[in-house]
C-alpha cells in the first residue's frame, strides 16, 4: 500500500511538473513567435534595387571570403562552387576546403576550375592539421581550394580561415544554394555598424521540392515528401519565430553553419572554430557572447531574415535521426563547454535568462517531454492519473504544438511569403497538424538519445545522403 | 533598430499577450469552466480556442488580402493601357487633362502608379509636362501628406515621387527627408539633391554623407564620384582639415573610393596626423593626390612609422607609385617576422620593376619561411599580372 501510494505520488508530481514544463515551453515559443512577428515588421527590409546596384559598384563594401568545407560532395560541388562564384558581391573570393574527400570531389575541382598549386601564404595563426596544398585557378576567378586530410568541419573551417584575408568571412555548406543577393544582404549589418557587429546569420530554407535551374531556386514549392514537409514547418518555426526573437534580444546563441557571416578579426581573436564538438557553429557563437561580455564591450550578434540559403534536408528517416542526434549532441557540448555562464550575473541577461532557457528547455526539453508522454501513457493505463489530467498533458503538448506550428506557417505568409500558392500554404498547415501527431514525438525521442549520447561523450557526424540538384531537375522533367 | 522601435516591439508583444490573457479568462469564465472543473485544463483549452480563432482570423485575412490584391492587379491591368496612353499623349503636348482628371477621380492609385512609371522613363520637355500634370492633379500635396505616414515604405514612395518632379523639388519635405530615421529614405533624398548637379547641393550631400553610417556612405559613394572635382575644391579640403578625426577618416575613405586624382595642397599634413588610422588612410589615398610634393620622402617616413597599419599603407602606396627610393626599406620589411607585413612589402616590390623582382627572387631563397613564402606568392602573382594584394 505504502509503495502503491508512493508510486501514485511520484506519478502525480512528475505529471504536474511535465504539464507545467511543456505548457511553459510552448507558451515561451508562442511569445517568441509574436515577438518575432513584430520585430520582423520593424526590420528595414531588403536593399532596394538601386541600393544593391550602388553597393555592387562601391569600393567601400568590405571584401569577403566565403569558406565552404567539402567532404565527398562530388555530386554537387561543381554547381555549388559556380553558384558561389556568381554571388552578387563587389569583392568576394570563394575558399573551398577539401576535407580529405575519398570520392572525386578534389579531381572535379581541379579539372573544372583549372587549378594549380599556388604559393599563396596562410596568414592566420590558428592551429590546424597540416594542409596538403593551396590551389588557385588559372582562370580569372577568385577561387582558392585548400586540400587537407580529413579532420572534420571545424578544423577545415580553421584552415580556410588561415588562408582567408578579407575582413569578413562567410561560412557556408558547400552543398547549399545561396541566393545571388544574399551575401550583400547578410553584409548589411556590418555596414550599418562595423564596430559592434560580430556575426550575422541568414535564414536557411528547405530546397527539397523546389525548382532549381542554373544554380538558382526559380520556384519555391512545398516538397511532396511528408518527411520534408514537416521539416519545412520546423525550419519556419525555428527561424521565423525563435531566431528573430533571440536576435532582437541580442541573445542569439546559434548562427547556422550553413550560412553565417563573421568578422575575421573576431574569429581569430576568439580562436576559430572548436574542433572538440560537433556543434561548432553554436559553440562559436556562445563563445563570442562570452568573450565579448567578459571584455565588457558593446556588440551584437544578429539574425537577418531576408538573405536565404537553400539546403537539402534529409529525405530518409535514418539520416534525419543521425542529423537530430548530432544537433542535440552539439547543443549539449556547446552549452557544457560554457557552463560557467549559467546563472552567472557577470553575463547579464544572457547568463541569467537566455543560457538557462537553452539548458532547461532546449537541451533538457526533449527528455522531459518524452518522459511526460511515457508517464501519461503508463499513468492512464494504470489509472493512476485521471483522463482529465492526461487530456491536459496532450493539450499542452500536442494541441499547443499544432497551434504553434500553424502560427509559424502564418507568420511566413504575413512576412516573407516565399510559398505564394494557396495550395502550398494549405499543405504546410496540414503538415503542421500531422507533424505533432507522431513526428514531433519521434524527434524528441531522437533528441533525447542525442542528449544521452552527448553525456556519454559520443563523437562523429554520420553520413548524409545527397541527391544533388541536378538529379532533382531530371526527376522533375521525367 | 532604435530604442523607440524596440520599445514599440516589446509593448506590442505584451499587448498581444495581454489580449490573449483577457481572451483566455473570458472563454474560461463564460464557457469552459462550466464543462471542465480543473482550472489548468480549462485555461489550456481556452488558450487553444483563442489561438484557433486567431489562426482562422489571420488565415481569413490572408485569403481576403490575396483576393483584394488580385482584384487590384486585374483592375490595374485593365486600366493601365488607357492611362498610359493618355499620359503619353499628354506628355507629347496633346492636352488630356480633363480625361486624366476623370481617371484620377475614379482610380487615383492606378493613375499615380502609371505617372510614376512613365516619368522615370522620359526626359526633357515631356518630363516637365508630366511634372506639371502632377501639380495640377494635386499629387504633390498628396505625396507631401504621404511623407507624414508612419510607414517607411509609404514615406519612401512619397520622396521618390516628389524627387521625380522637374525642376528638382526643393521643398522642406525633401530636406526633412534628410533627417529621416530610415537609411533608405535619407539615401534617396541625398540622391535627389545630387541630381541637380549644382555645387551647393553636391556639397550638402557630401557633408551629410560624412556623418552617415558606412552603409549609407557605401551606397552614396558612386553617386558622389561625378562631383569629385567640385567637391575637391572646397568641401573635401574643409572636411580633411577638420579637428574631428572621425570626420577626417570618413572624408579620406570617400576620397580614396572615388579613385579620382585631385589636387589637395594640404594633404601632406594628413600623412603626419596624430591619429595613426588617419595616417594609414591618408597613405592609402596618396596615389590619388595630384602633384604631391616630396612624395618619396613622405612614403619613406610612412615606411618607418611606428604603427604597422601606417607601414602597410605606405608600402602599398610605394608599390602603386613605384617609389624607387623605398626599395631598401621594402626589402627590409620583406624580412619582417610578421607575415602580413612581409607579404605587403613583397607585393609592393613586385610592382617596382626588375629591381623589385630581383629582391623577391633573392627572398625566395631566404631561410625564413615567412620571407620565402611572401616572396614566392608575390612573384607568382606578378607573373600572371595580378598585382593587387588580395585582402583589400
Amino acid at each position: 500500500m505504502h509503495w502503491h501510494q508512493l508510486l501514485i505520488n511520484v506519478f502525480w508530481v512528475f505529471e504536474s511538473f511535465a504539464i507545467a514544463y511543456v505548457g511553459t515551453i510552448n507558451a515561451i515559443y508562442f511569445l517568441f513567435t509574436v515577438l518575432g512577428y513584430f520585430a520582423l515588421r520593424r526590420y528595414p527590409g531588403r536593399l532596394k534595387p538601386g541600393e544593391s546596384l550602388a553597393l555592387l559598384k562601391s569600393p567601400l563594401v568590405p571584401a569577403l571570403s566565403l569558406l565552404a568545407p567539402a567532404h565527398n560532395e562530388s555530386l554537387t560541388i561543381r554547381e555549388s562552387v559556380r553558384a558561389m562564384l556568381k554571388l552578387n558581391h563587389p569583392n568576394h573570393e570563394v575558399i573551398v576546403i577539401n576535407d580529405g574527400s575519398t570520392d572525386d570531389t578534389f579531381r572535379i575541382l581541379i579539372e573544372e576550375f583549372r587549378l594549380y598549386k599556388s604559393g599563396r601564404v596562410s596568414l592566420g595563426t590558428l592551429r590546424t592539421r597540416p594542409i596538403r596544398g593551396i590551389y588557385e585557378s588559372r582562370d580569372p576567378i577568385r577561387l582558392v581550394v585548400v586540400d587537407k586530410p580529413n579532420s572534420g568541419k571545424a578544423d577545415s573551417l580553421n584552415a580556410g580561415l588561415n588562408v582567408a584575408r578579407s575582413p569578413l568571412v562567410a561560412v557556408v555548406d558547400s552543398d547549399s544554394l545561396i541566393e545571388p543577393g544574399a551575401l550583400l544582404q547578410l553584409a548589411q549589418p556590418f555596414l550599418e555598424d562595423p564596430d559592434q557587429t560580430l556575426a550575422a546569420g541568414g535564414i536557411v530554407r528547405v530546397v527539397n521540392g523546389c525548382d532549381v535551374e542554373h544554380d538558382q531556386v526559380t520556384r519555391v514549392r512545398v516538397p511532396s515528401s511528408l518527411l520534408c514537409r514537416f521539416q519545412v514547418v520546423e525550419y519556419l518555426r525555428a527561424f521565423l519565430g525563435g531566431r528573430i526573437a533571440f536576435s532582437f534580444l541580442n541573445s542569439l546563441l546559434v548562427i547556422s553553419g550553413a550560412f553565417g557571416l563573421f568578422r575575421r578579426d573576431v574569429l581569430l581573436a576568439a580562436g576559430g572554430f572548436a574542433t572538440r564538438t560537433v556543434g561548432e557553429d553554436m559553440e562559436l557563437v556562445v563563445r563570442l557572447h562570452r568573450l565579448w561580455r567578459e571584455r565588457k564591450k558593446d556588440y551584437r550578434v544578429i539574425f537577418v531574415p531576408e538573405p536565404v540559403c537553400w539546403t537539402e534536408v534529409p529525405e530518409q528517416w535514418k539520416t534525419l535521426r543521425r542529423q537530430r542526434n548530432r544537433w542535440q549532441r552539439g547543443a549539449f557540448e556547446s552549452l557544457w563547454l560554457h557552463k560557467r555562464m549559467l546563472f552567472n550575473p557577470k553575463f547579464g541577461a544572457l547568463g541569467l535568462i537566455t543560457f538557462p532557457y537553452f539548458v532547461l528547455f532546449e537541451m533538457l526539453g526533449p527528455a522531459v517531454e518524452s518522459a511526460g508522454y511515457i508517464f501519461t501513457g503508463v499513468g492512464l493505463g494504470l489509472r493512476i492519473i485521471s483522463p482529465e489530467i492526461a487530456l491536459l498533458f496532450f493539450v499542452v503538448s500536442i494541441l499547443f504544438g499544432i497551434l504553434l506550428s500553424a502560427s509559424a506557417v502564418l507568420l511566413e505568409e504575413f512576412t516573407t511569403r516565399r510559398y505564394s500558392s494557396p495550395g502550398d500554404v494549405g499543405r504546410l498547415l496540414a503538415a503542421a497538424v500531422v507533424e505533432n501527431l507522431g513526428i514531433h514525438q519521434l524527434l524528441i525521442v531522437w533528441r533525447t538519445q542525442g542528449l544521452i549520447d552527448g553525456l556519454r561523450g559520443k563523437k562523429g557526424w554520420g553520413a548524409m545522403e545527397r541527391r544533388g540538384f541536378q538529379a532533382k531537375r531530371q526527376v522533375r522533367a521525367a | 533598430m532604435s530604442d523607440r522601435a524596440r520599445t514599440g516591439v516589446f509593448l506590442k508583444t505584451l499587448g498581444v499577450a495581454g489580449g490573449y490573457v483577457v481572451a483566455i479568462w473570458l472563454v474560461h469564465g463564460a464557457i469552459l469552466s462550466k464543462r471542465f472543473h480543473r482550472l489548468a485544463l480549462s485555461l489550456a483549452l481556452a488558450f487553444s480556442l483563442a489561438q484557433c480563432v486567431a489562426i482562422l482570423l489571420l488565415g481569413s485575412i490572408s485569403v481576403v488580402k490575396k483576393a483584394l490584391s488580385q482584384g487590384r492587379e486585374r483592375r490595374r491591368r485593365t486600366l493601365r493601357p488607357e492611362i498610359l496612353d493618355r499620359l503619353a499623349k499628354h506628355a507629347a503636348k496633346s492636352n488630356q487633362l480633363a480625361e486624366l482628371e476623370r481617371l484620377f477621380r475614379n482610380h487615383p492609385d492606378e493613375v499615380e502608379a502609371c505617372l510614376d512609371e512613365l516619368s522615370t522613363s522620359i526626359v526633357g520637355a515631356a518630363h516637365d509636362r508630366l511634372s506639371q500634370l502632377a501639380i495640377e492633379l494635386k499629387l504633390v500635396q498628396r505625396w507631401e501628406n504621404q511623407y507624414r505616414s508612419g510607414s517607411a515604405e509609404t514615406r519612401m514612395q512619397a520622396i521618390t515621387r516628389l524627387g521625380g518632379l522637374a525642376p528638382i523639388y526643393p521643398t522642406t519635405t525633401l530636406l526633412r527627408a534628410l533627417e529621416d530615421q530610415e537609411n533608405s529614405i535619407r539615401i534617396e533624398a541625398l540622391r535627389i539633391l545630387m541630381r541637380s548637379g549644382e555645387r551647393a547641393e553636391a556639397e550638402i550631400a557630401f557633408e551629410f554623407a560624412l556623418i552617415q553610417p558606412l552603409l549609407v556612405r557605401a551606397i552614396l559613394c558612386e553617386d558622389l564620384r561625378p562631383h569629385a572635382l567640385i567637391l575637391g575644391e572646397r568641401a573635401l579640403p574643409r572636411a580633411l582639415a577638420s579637428s574631428d578625426a572621425r570626420l577626417v577618416r570618413t572624408a579620406l575613405e570617400l576620397f580614396g573610393a572615388w579613385r579620382k586624382v585631385l589636387p589637395l595642397p594640404d594633404f601632406p599634413l594628413l600623412l603626419r596626423h596624430g591619429d595613426p588610422e588617419v595616417r594609414a588612410m591618408a597613405f592609402r589615398a596618396l596615389p590619388y593626390v595630384a602633384a604631391m610634393p616630396e612624395v618619396q620622402t613622405q612614403v619613406l617616413s610612412g615606411l618607418a612609422d611606428k604603427d604597422e597599419r601606417v607601414k602597410i599603407a605606405a608600402a602599398l602606396a610605394a608599390g602603386r607609385m613605384k617609389v624607387d627610393s623605398a626599395l631598401p626599406l621594402l626589402s627590409r620589411l620583406l624580412r619582417e617576422t610578421r607575415s602580413e607585413m612581409a607579404l605587403v612589402a613583397a607585393y609592393a616590390l613586385a610592382r617596382m620593376g626588375p629591381c623589385g623582382m630581383k629582391i623577391l627572387e633573392d627572398g625566395v631563397c631566404s631561410p625564413s619561411p615567412v620571407t620565402a613564402g611572401a616572396a614566392l606568392e608575390a612573384l607568382e602573382r606578378a607573373k600572371i599580372d595580378r598585382y593587387e594584394y588580395p585582402g583589400l
